[in-house]
């Protein structure tokens, strides 16, 4: 399985996920990393979690959809989404595995003028995401919630798309590290903007989790006053320095 | 002297036996780009990020350095990030590359570094963001930290 998570912030929307694919039955589990959040079609950013084949097929028939616009009415996309996901599970091939996979999809609505994202349940149910929305393994999107609690007294709707791709970062890697069974690997994470979409790409992640460290490190010293400092080491120093 | 030459004398100057984390690695390189003298060709450029100036070279070179056993690299329990710790190579490489600046008269400009790595070593991460943002406002307008007043 997975985890997928939605955040809906001032100004646009960010969808994260882990990175692991899990394969196997249990005791014989084998895990890859895979590609979750991507951008389906020109306005549209997606992540899944369940089956990758079903998964697959809902994708490439949500890119070959040629009536589907980020400018359309939002209950229009929400009907054809459901209706593109019905037709994949009425394929034999993935009979029985279609049951186990949801979405996230984010536009940014040229009708509203606002961010807009769906959380799509294969039963058929589809959520509007109002700031948080989670998908995928049971554990870890009680462990996710759960670390959304414990930032309660943030509200999404007043960060900015910078400081929420932080916190969302922070939500999906501390829930990776508690290390819930079918959910690892790196974080992946992509936006909507009103510009529209972005899958953000390894290396400006690394700036990412930097971001995050430092986050935590300053509530640290707002705590406990400044920490030690590299230069406080006991450590012998054996560094050069320039001619005086 | 190369920007990375720079980078891995920073890396080499006393001041932190431990190493030091990239935030303190992209500030100090930062300073050092707005305050030395030294041909611009051989500085990083920054761009106003998430926590200020950032270098998305710094983290390249950082990552070669490691690779080239000049640097070691310490994972830091709790964080995502690491340290980059000097070791033997590091100081030696770093007399090297002393004389190297002395040649190109460039000695003021590795005194400035020095001076810089001893800043930073010294200081938490909110005094050091906070001089940062305010000495350079313009590198602070997409930061996610609010300064404060």
């Amino acid at each position: 399985m997975t985890l997928i998570v939605a955040v809906r912030c001032r100004d646009g929307v960010i969808l994260g996920s882990d990175s692991q694919e899990t394969r196997g039955e249990s005791g014989r589990r084998l895990a890859r990393s895979t590609r979750k959040v991507y951008e389906p079609r020109p306005g549209f950013l997606l992540a899944w979690a369940g089956a990758q084949d079903v998964a697959q097929g809902f994708v490439l028939r949500l890119s070959r959809a040629d009536d589907i616009s980020p400018d359309a009415d939002r209950l229009h996309i929400k009907g054809r989404l459901h209706a593109i996901l019905a037709d994949v599970r009425k394929d034999p091939s993935v009979e029985g595995r279609s049951d186990n996979v949801e979405f996230l999809v984010a536009w940014w609505s040229g009708q509203e003028n606002k961010p807009v994202a769906l959380h799509l349940l294969s039963g058929g149910a589809g959520e509007w995401v109002g700031d948080w929305a989670f998908g995928g393994v049971r554990l870890g999107v009680e462990r996710a919630s759960f670390a959304v609690s414990t930032m309660r007294y943030i509200d999404p709707g007043a960060l900015t798309l910078e400081q929420a791709k932080i916190m969302a970062l922070k939500v999906l890697r501390d829930t990776i590290e508690a290390s819930v069974e079918g959910i690892g690997g790196r974080v992946q994470m992509g936006v909507v903007r009103e510009s529209g979409p972005e899958v953000i790409e390894e290396a400006d992640m690394r700036g990412l989790h930097d971001t995050a460290d430092l986050w935590e490190a300053q509530c640290v010293e707002l705590l406990l006053g400044s920490t030690a400092s590299p230069s406080a080491s006991e450590t012998p120093d054996r560094g050069v320095r320039p001619p005086v | 002297m190369k920007r990375r030459d720079w980078l891995l004398l920073f890396a080499a100057y006393e001041g932190a036996p431990d190493g030091l984390d990239p935030i303190r690695f992209q500030k100090g390189l930062f300073l050092f780009a707005k305050r030395a003298r030294a041909p611009e060709r051989s500085k990083y450029v920054f761009k106003p990020y998430d926590y200020g100036p950032m270098s998305a070279s710094i983290y390249s070179d950082l990552d070669r350095l490691v690779d080239e056993g000049l640097l070691e690299r310490i994972s830091v329990p709790g964080k995502q990030w690491s340290r980059y710790k000097p070791s033997k190579a590091t100081f030696r490489e770093g007399q090297r590359l002393l004389k190297r600046a002395e040649d190109e008269k460039l000695l003021d400009a590795a005194r400035e570094l020095f001076e810089i790595k001893k800043d930073v070593s010294k200081m938490g991460f909110n005094e050091l963001l906070e001089r940062v943002y305010a000495d350079y406002p313009e590198f602070a307008v997409n930061s996610i930290f609010r300064r404060s007043a």
